[in-house]
């Protein structure tokens, strides 16, 4: 009897953090989610369900790296991408990455990329001076359009200088 | 004391057959091996100091064992220990032990770097905290193999069904709370929410025609369409009749999901809840028929002693003893054979 009471509260709990996390802001929500942060987070059980929503993106994106060597060359970075039966499978969690970090509030995620880029990039003789991050992006026209075709644009957000012969 | 409300108790602590949670338990290990597979391929710069993320972002009241062995050598060990408890969890051994290590393993890699981590990722994580809270090592499992003679293999002992029931809470909310989300936004009031993610490249699996993309109408059909499917899967789902309709419009719509967008485990994942769903009594028959079948194939044909243990029929085993989660002993094993059909 006691176990199936402290049973339904905790479940009673869990229930309501689970309602309170997945509300949209509110002034009731902004009240309450400091009470069920510690449980959600440290248990796991924090959750988004937002896929799409409240709208897709309106435009198709992708974060590229230009890598400048110290021969002159240079070289242009993109995410994997899987093929359509197996590989997605894995190289979902780079576009998951590119959503994050083509964002200005995600300026942390910059620098450790571009890093990245130039130590993985460190081979063959050619040494990295300078590797820039780029979002690439173009504009969806709504379905029914008679433009089918926005141009393509681009823009370099972050740029990092490396003194020859280290990254 | 007076005891918790009847439809509550009943709801939440009646005893169940574990049938149907034993094959949630296999379905979600075959989903996990395969995602900490997959994500064994980018472990180094998705988790590695020396990655694209090198700290884990501070996010309050979050945690990972990462953070008291800040190495790529303990992100290695992590992964060999959570690929070994998938394992343990997929064929039921030491179930307990096992789904308690894939839920520490599976936060501390997820919130080591949320960057690249999607709702199925933290569908798979939510269900795996549920599932350590679940004797769900009870039936088709190693564990219980291993108790033979003195428990038949073939039994389905009843058990509170508190876990199914909150992964099946867990799916009704998800889809509720994605409707609501949606419906804050223009593109799902207006129907062209599915021409805009049919067409972005960098999810897109396969390329669809532009007359099949651009359409309105088509748009406007698979708009709605989700939305009403969302919303029956969040809510009709409970009411036995239209269960087996609402779920079959669910993988039909995630089937399609999964085949034209780069979603990941997402769909599989959301599977395994639906699992959760099909009554014990449907699911103990489906498993003994498949037994039989099994026992029938020419494969299956030996003069050894069956290996799965005595038959249950004839065989009368000790009552279990276990206690369930309100403290009470459970009720005599359920049987089920092929000749009662369940």
């Amino acid at each position: 009897m006691v176990t199936q009471w402290v049973l339904s509260a905790l479940l009673a709990f869990v229930l309501a953090a689970t309602v309170v996390w997945n509300m949209p802001d509110s002034g009731l929500r902004r009240g309450i989610i400091p009470l069920v942060t510690p449980v959600m987070n440290a248990t796991g059980l924090h959750q988004s369900w937002i896929v799409f929503a409240p709208d897709p993106p309106r435009l198709t994106f992708e974060v590229v790296a230009r890598i400048d060597y110290a021969d002159g060359t240079s070289a242009l970075w993109r995410t994997p991408k899987g093929g359509a039966l197996v590989g997605h499978y894995r190289t979902y969690r780079w576009r998951k990455w590119m959503e994050s970090a083509r964002l200005d509030s995600n300026q942390d995620l910059w620098e450790p990329a571009a890093r990245w880029v130039a130590r993985t990039y460190n081979h063959e003789g050619r040494t990295p001076t300078q590797v820039q991050l780029v979002r690439r992006w173009r504009e969806l026209p709504p379905p029914g359009s008679t433009v089918h075709d926005q141009p393509g644009r681009e823009y370099t957000f972050f740029t990092l200088s490396l003194p020859v012969g280290g990254s | 004391m007076r005891p918790p409300p009847a439809g509550w108790a009943r709801f939440w602590f009646a005893p169940t057959p574990t049938s149907t949670l034993a094959v949630v338990r296999i379905a979600y290990g075959i989903v996990l091996v395969a995602w900490t597979l997959s994500l064994s391929f980018d472990a180094s710069p998705f988790l590695s100091t020396s990655g694209l993320v090198p700290e884990r972002p501070p996010v309050p009241w979050t945690w990972s064992v990462l953070d008291w062995f800040p190495s790529d050598a303990a992100v290695g060990v992590v992964f060999a220990l959570l690929l070994a408890a998938a394992v343990g969890v997929l064929i039921g051994y030491r179930t307990r032990l096992a789904a308690a290590v894939v839920v520490v393993c599976l936060l501390s890699l997820h919130t080591r770097n949320p960057f690249v981590i999607n709702s199925g990722d933290a569908l798979l994580r939510v269900f795996g905290v549920y599932l350590a809270l679940a004797p769900a090592g009870t039936a088709l499992s190693v564990d219980r193999w291993r108790q033979r003679p003195r428990r038949p293999f073939w039994d389905f002992p009843e058990r509170s069904p508190l876990a199914l029931r909150l992964m099946q809470l867990q799916l009704s909310a998800m889809y509720l709370f994605a409707v609501w989300a949606k419906l804050r936004g223009t593109t799902w009031n207006n129907g062209t929410a599915v021409s805009y993610a049919l067409r972005v490249e960098e999810v897109s699996r396969i390329d669809l025609p532009a007359w099949f993309t651009q359409s309105v109408a088509v748009s406007n059909a698979l708009t709605f369409g989700t939305l009403a499917t969302e919303v029956a899967l969040a809510t009709l789902v409970w009411n036995r009749r239209s269960r087996p309709w609402v779920l079959g419009l669910g993988v039909a719509m995630h089937l399609l999901i999964d085949l034209s967008i780069t979603v990941g485990f997402f769909s599989f994942v959301v599977f395994v809840g639906y699992l959760a769903f099909v009554p014990a009594d449907t699911m103990s028959r489906w498993i003994l028929a498949v037994r039989d079948r099994l026992r029938r194939s020419p494969l299956a044909a030996s003069p050894t002693p069956n290996p799965s243990g005595p038959d249950p029929v004839p065989v009368p085993s000790p009552p279990d003893t276990s206690l369930t989660p309100t403290g009470e002993p459970i009720k005599e094993p359920t049987r089920f054979t092929a000749a009662s059909g369940g």
